[in-house]
């Protein structure tokens, strides 16, 4: 069976291989470079104590990688569409499954090995890239706190395993369900992409209770430095009523910086946040991945009895 | 499912060759297939004895490929019981040991090369006979190196052919094999098939809408039309039958015109493309009756 899988998918297997190494090579040079940029600024800045606000200096003229890091996002989703999909649909649509289905070797081994192939592709350009942009993100998520929020979050840690595997299930489901290799891609972009985004936008913020507590205004930075995921922010007046115009006291127009800050604290104003702590990102990460797992495994034992069961 | 021993419910038959044989290689009881609301195959009770070439005849959509997909283990009955040698067709690996399978059109890999595809059943089957295979195809002069996707339609076929033979089946199912081929590799198909029949024990089941075709080369016949059995026997058995149904025929026709009653052998015996192609006519005749009856069970 591993020869038969090798022999039919090392084109494919070419394609992948070479296009984890050189995105990791480009990745991998630019990620030293920006490390790199990003310690010398830091030794500079601490002798000029102005160390706030690093990132247009740290990564001026870097758009171009940080538009490849976001496209990685997208990296699940080819798995998906180039390996899940065809899986078993391109067997059937050329007929080859009633040629291989017909060797001696029942269909649940046959299956299984293919299944174990793909995960395994899934698994590695999903792992090692996901192992390559976070450890490209460092200095981002150091200068600009933003690890947790959405975008971020799904970029980095264990989740893009998550949804790489999630996305080659759904694509095998597919095919295997509609076994029509065009249809079974199209079905797999809209099921996946679907699935994401109701998770990142409407679902995440809810996996535990949010914080909401009432801050100086102003001090709205201290909080974003303990890489909180911020999920709304109101500027309220003592009483808790909320505005939704707040104005500048009259009596603080003029005043800069700190000073401003303290007049209108003492005017009364202050900032409902809502956010989830930092401190749960790795739990945000290890639900999110739950998520995707589960559903993961419920689409392969659906395929399999689909396969195994269903008519040729 | 539980099955019936064969032995007791089969009774001992007499087949052409003159073998004496237990049981058939392959049996159907009431064997049924139905897609959605639509039979397939319907009532398809049929015995087909060890050893024999028989040709699954019938117009397209009679169910010849829904019944060799049935054997093949492609498939589940929805309604019957079918046995080859003994055993339940499925997907376990003992059962696909024993069969040979050339679906319709001869699928293969494209990008594999003629070489990849035995190298492939050297790989998934256990005892598959290589070198005869490739013995077979060099002597056709198909290179082993080509990939399939540039072989003609003949070479196809035949690297088909010999691909499920090197599996060593005793059972051989083809599912219209020679129906998209010129009749230079048909000839040289049916050659490669009727040499593989005679070196060994084998028995071969293939379909084709064309009795021409098949009929140098089986010497039993099932014909399914309207998704039903309409003929099951060797050929001359089915030969005799007609010419003596005909004769009645003719004789009853010649009693109420003329005097003069015909023997037998004045008439001519039908080929067996004519008795097959009246036996399609009579079931295409029939089949709205037949579709209303399977309504009314519904």
């Amino acid at each position: 069976m591993i020869w038969l899988i090798w022999r039919q998918h090392r084109g494919q297997f070419g394609i992948a291989a070479i296009g984890l190494v050189a995105l990791s090579i480009v990745l991998v040079v630019s990620g030293l470079h920006i490390a790199s940029v990003y310690h010398a600024a830091l030794a500079s800045c601490a002798q000029t104590n102005s160390c706030n606000n690093l990132g247009p200096q740290v990564f001026a003229g870097d758009g171009f990688f940080f538009d490849l890091v976001n496209l990685t996002l997208a990296v699940p989703l080819l798995v998906g569409m180039f390996w899940g999909a065809p899986l078993v649909a391109r067997e059937v649509e050329q007929g080859t499954n009633r040629l291989v289905w017909t060797q001696t070797v029942t269909r649940t081994r046959w299956l299984f090995a293919k299944l174990g192939c793909v995960f395994g592709v899934a698994i590695i350009w999903g792992g090692l890239l996901s192992l390559i942009v976070t450890w490209w993100s460092g200095p981002e998520n150091a200068i600009d706190y933003t690890r947790f929020t959405p975008g971020q979050f799904d970029l980095q840690g264990i989740v893009p395993l998550a949804y790489s595997l999630f996305a080659v299930s759904v694509g095998i489901a597919a095919g295997s369900l509609i076994r029509r290799t065009i249809p079974a891609v199209a079905v797999t972009v809209g099921v996946f992409v679907g699935i994401r985004l109701l998770v990142t936008d409407f679902v995440r913020q809810h996996f535990i209770p949010p914080v909401t507590k009432a801050f100086p205004v102003g001090s709205h930075l201290d909080l974003v430095r303990q890489n909180v995921w911020t999920l709304s922010a109101h500027t309220i007046v003592r009483a808790g009523h909320v505005l939704s115009h707040p104005q500048l006291p009259h009596a603080c127009r003029g005043l800069q910086g700190t000073a401003r800050y303290a007049c209108i604290s003492g005017s009364g104003l202050r900032q409902l946040i809502t956010y989830q702590p930092g401190s749960r990102y790795w739990l945000f990460q290890g639900i999110e991945t739950s998520i995707f797992l589960l559903c993961s495994t419920i689409l392969v034992i659906i395929s399999v009895h689909w396969v195994v069961r269903h008519d040729a | 499912m539980e099955r019936k021993p064969t032995t007791e419910t089969r009774p001992e038959r007499q087949v052409e060759r003159g073998a004496t044989v237990n049981e058939p290689a392959v049996w159907t009881d009431r064997l049924g297939k139905r897609y959605g609301n639509t039979w397939a195959l319907r009532d398809c009770t049929i015995e087909v004895p060890s050893g024999s070439v028989c040709a699954l005849l019938g117009p397209n959509g009679a169910g010849k490929t829904t019944l060799l997909h049935l054997l093949a283990g492609l498939n589940t009955p929805s309604a019957g019981e079918m046995g080859v040698f003994g055993r339940v067709p499925g997907g376990d690996n003992s059962y696909l040991a024993d069969i040979g399978f050339l679906a319709q059109d001869a699928p293969l890999y494209r990008r594999f090369s003629v070489a990849d595809h035995f190298e492939m059943g050297m790989r998934l089957n256990p005892r598959y006979d290589r070198s005869r295979a490739v013995d077979r195809v060099a002597a056709l002069n198909i290179p082993l190196d080509l990939h399939v996707g540039h072989l003609s339609g003949g070479q196809r076929s035949q690297v088909a052919l010999s691909l499920a033979l090197a599996k060593r089946p005793r059972l051989l199912l083809l599912d219209e094999p020679v129906a998209a081929l010129d009749p230079l590799a048909r000839r040289d198909f049916i050659k490669l098939l009727l040499d593989a029949v005679r070196e060994e024990d084998l028995t071969v089941i293939m379909s084709s809408h064309l009795v021409s075709d098949l009929e140098r080369i089986s010497d039993y016949v099932v014909l399914l039309a309207s998704s039903q059995v309409q003929l099951c026997g060797t050929v001359a058995s089915i030969l005799d039958a007609d010419l003596e149904s005909e004769v009645r025929e003719i004789a009853d026709w010649d009693r109420t015109r003329s005097t003069r009653t015909k023997t037998t052998s004045e008439y001519p015996p039908s080929s067996l493309e004519e008795v097959v192609l009246r036996h399609m006519e009579a079931a295409v005749s029939t089949r709205p009756l037949v579709q209303q009856s399977h309504r009314g069970e519904r």
